[in-house]
């Protein structure tokens, strides 16, 4: 077995580590709800028999080992449960919401890398100067102010005084087009903290990588200053900037409950928000556990794609022995 | 001096100096050189002689706090000290390539060497398809001793050995063809047997591609192996040069008879004594009226302490620049 399996094999048992994790932590806090989960669910003037057989329902009169088993066993099935309030499955009431989000989060994460990146380069390369002090204000100020401040500026800037896009919602039977616009200012009010992470990132890595060695053999041997930053530097540099973005893509699929609800958008966000508002424990769990799992599915593609990034990540050293 | 061949490389009277937090540092002062076509000049001196400072100078890599550079540059006629940046960039790796001291760092870890070397011609011969390219590169890797060239070119400098990686590198600076090349003590980072390898094929190919090579070490046995003319520098400034066989037969400045004896006793493997040159290389920020070699010499009179003496003859072609110096094979004029 090569270096590079090995080191898969190795993430991947960590990754599974951390979901078992993650689904106990969930689990117990069906344990730490204040109150019989039947009963929170149903409202005070439930008749005991409602109450009697949702507990059976939910599993609540079994000891918590077979709790614990059954939680495990219905989720390793992909079954998470029906909403007690709609009567869905909440895999679908997830599943429906869920591109609405993953679109979000990508459009916010394209903006921030579009914009963050040439930011950077733009910094490390006119070290020091007024350009670079420029880019040092606008990205600790984007950093600084929340998204949902910007998000309601947004809103009032370019959609009721300029009128430029729609306020609030997705199109949900529109077209590609009538999507992209009403993405657009969510996206952005999303982007613009990262941008400041990335463009800061950037710049130092960038400022570090220029002054190695190998920089300078390429120098040496005439080779074009833009080919030296933004292909040989950059590549180098880019390692701790896709480290931010696996973070920042992990968070935004969970974290991008402001938007979501500024904009009056469908998501994760907002769908766990509503189940917290309603004590909706189980779609609680599941929405949670569904964004964990993407957190750490994203980091475990972060982690594999360093080995694209840099050879030397793949540990297989030494002379010889090139895999085909 | 008579019928000296034609210099590819002249260099007169450069000075470099570097803005510190301690002042200018005058790293280089007055350093004059000539090389002709097909030699090997070696540049011999401590650390902080400025050896490695001429090669950079030579390119005009000069790390951002240069604060003055001031002499002659000349390749082949041209004037290196007021190219334009452009053209600069168009002469290197061209005309003028370097290999550097540790090949560990001086390759990019993240690009193969096919990559590396592709990019390398891409700038100087812009009409060459991929294909060429390819062959150009694996055929120069094969002429500096890469075994199994074709497959290996794929891999990335991770999965080479250190004297494999300075073979790439010297394969890299020799793929545009220059005609000089700056070797910035290529071989400190290797171990012996690997640098005895490294010194022979650095000959090899002076000898068969007829580049001149200027070979900067601290280690004179190196120079005197590898080098036709030798340059030996302390300070920042020349303090001796001449042909490698009588400046190892008869060293004329006390430096070069100090840097000789430490060099032996390291060599012999005796219990005696090692021989060290009492004292520090002067600070430059602060460069002593008089030889700069004073503070240090044991054979200082009062008169170096006031003025700089002059690089003097002391055989043909053979010069250094001490009071001492007197040239062995002319007679003593008008002696008293």
């Amino acid at each position: 077995m090569s270096d590079t399996m090995r080191y898969v094999i190795s993430r991947i048992i960590t990754t599974v580590l951390v979901l078992f994790g993650a689904m106990l932590v969930l689990f117990s806090l069906t344990l730490f709800v204040p109150g019989d989960p039947a009963r929170v669910l149903l409202g005070p003037r439930a008749s005991p028999e409602a109450l009697q057989a949702l507990s059976e329902r939910m599993g609540l009169d079994l000891p918590i080992y077979a709790q614990v088993g059954r939680f495990f066993g219905n989720v390793l099935r992909g079954d998470l449960g029906v909403d007690v309030i709609s009567g869905r499955p909440i895999l679908n009431m997830v599943m429906d919401v869920l591109p609405y989000t993953i679109a979000l989060t990508f459009a916010a994460i394209g903006i921030a890398v579009a914009i963050g990146v040439p930011l950077g380069c733009y910094a490390a390369t006119h070290p020091n100067t007024v350009g670079d002090r420029i880019t040092a204000v606008i990205s600790v100020g984007f950093i600084a102010i929340p998204n949902f401040v910007v998000a309601i500026y947004l809103v009032l800037i370019f959609s009721i005084w300029l009128n430029w896009f729609p306020v609030l919602g997705v199109s949900r039977t529109g077209g590609f087009w009538d999507q992209l616009v009403r993405l657009v200012l969510p996206a952005t009010s999303l982007a613009l903290g990262w941008i400041g992470y990335i463009a800061r990132l950037v710049r130092s890595s960038l400022l570090e990588v220029l002054n190695e060695n190998f920089i300078r053999t390429s120098r040496a041997y005439g080779i074009s200053e833009n080919r030296i930053v933004y292909k040989y530097a950059l590549k180098n540099a880019a390692i701790p900037t896709v480290a931010i973005l696996g973070l920042g893509v992990g968070r935004l699929l969970g974290g991008a409950i402001f938007a979501e609800i500024i904009f009056a958008r469908p998501g994760i966000g907002s769908l766990i928000y509503a189940a917290i508002n309603t004590r909706n424990y189980p779609v609680v769990q599941a929405g949670v556990l569904v964004v964990v799992f993407l957190f750490v599915v994203t980091n475990l593609l972060v982690d594999l794609s360093y080995s694209k990034l840099d050879p030397r990540m793949s540990r297989r050293g030494g002379t010889g022995g090139r895999m085909p | 001096m008579s019928n000296a061949p034609p210099s590819l490389l002249t260099v007169r009277d450069l000075s470099v100096s570097f803005a510190t937090t301690r002042g200018e540092a005058k790293v280089l002062r007055g350093v004059s050189l000539d090389m002709a076509r097909g030699q090997i000049v070696g540049v011999v001196g401590e650390s902080g002689s400025g050896k490695s400072t001429l090669a950079t100078a030579l390119l005009r890599l000069m790390p951002g706090n240069l604060l003055r550079m001031t002499g002659e540059m000349a390749l082949d006629g041209t004037d290196l000290l007021t190219l334009s940046p452009a053209r600069m960039r168009a002469l290197r790796g061209a005309r003028i390539s370097m290999i550097f001291q540790d090949p560990m760092s001086a390759l990019n870890p993240v690009f193969s060497i096919r990559t590396l070397m592709t990019d390398v011609q891409r700038a100087k011969t812009p009409g060459a398809s991929r294909a060429q390219m390819h062959a150009r590169a694996v055929a120069m890797l094969d002429k500096v001793g890469i075994p199994d060239a074709a497959e290996r070119i794929r891999d990335y400098p991770h999965q080479f050995s250190g004297g494999m990686r300075q073979r790439i590198m010297i394969a890299m600076a020799l793929l545009t063809e220059p005609d000089l090349l700056i070797a910035d003590e290529p071989t400190t980072a290797l171990d012996v047997t690997i640098e005895a390898q490294i010194v022979r094929l650095l000959e090899a190919l002076r000898d068969n591609t007829g580049v001149s090579i200027l070979f900067i070490s601290h280690s004179l046995g190196l120079v005197a192996e590898l080098c036709d003319q030798v340059v030996v520098m302390y300070a920042g400034t020349v303090v001796e040069s001449g042909p490698a066989d009588a400046l190892f037969a008869r060293p004329a400045h006390p430096y070069t008879q100090a840097l000789l004896a430490c060099e032996q006793s390291t060599r012999d493997q005796s219990d005696a004594k090692l021989v060290v040159i009492p004292g520090e290389v002067p600070d430059l920020t602060r460069v002593p009226t008089g030889c700069i070699f004073a503070g240090r010499c044991a054979h200082v009179m009062p008169e170096c302490r006031a003025q700089v003496p002059a690089l003097r003859s002391a055989g043909p072609g053979h010069r250094a620049a001490c009071f001492l110096v007197q040239a062995p094979s002319q007679p003593p004029e008008a002696a008293p």
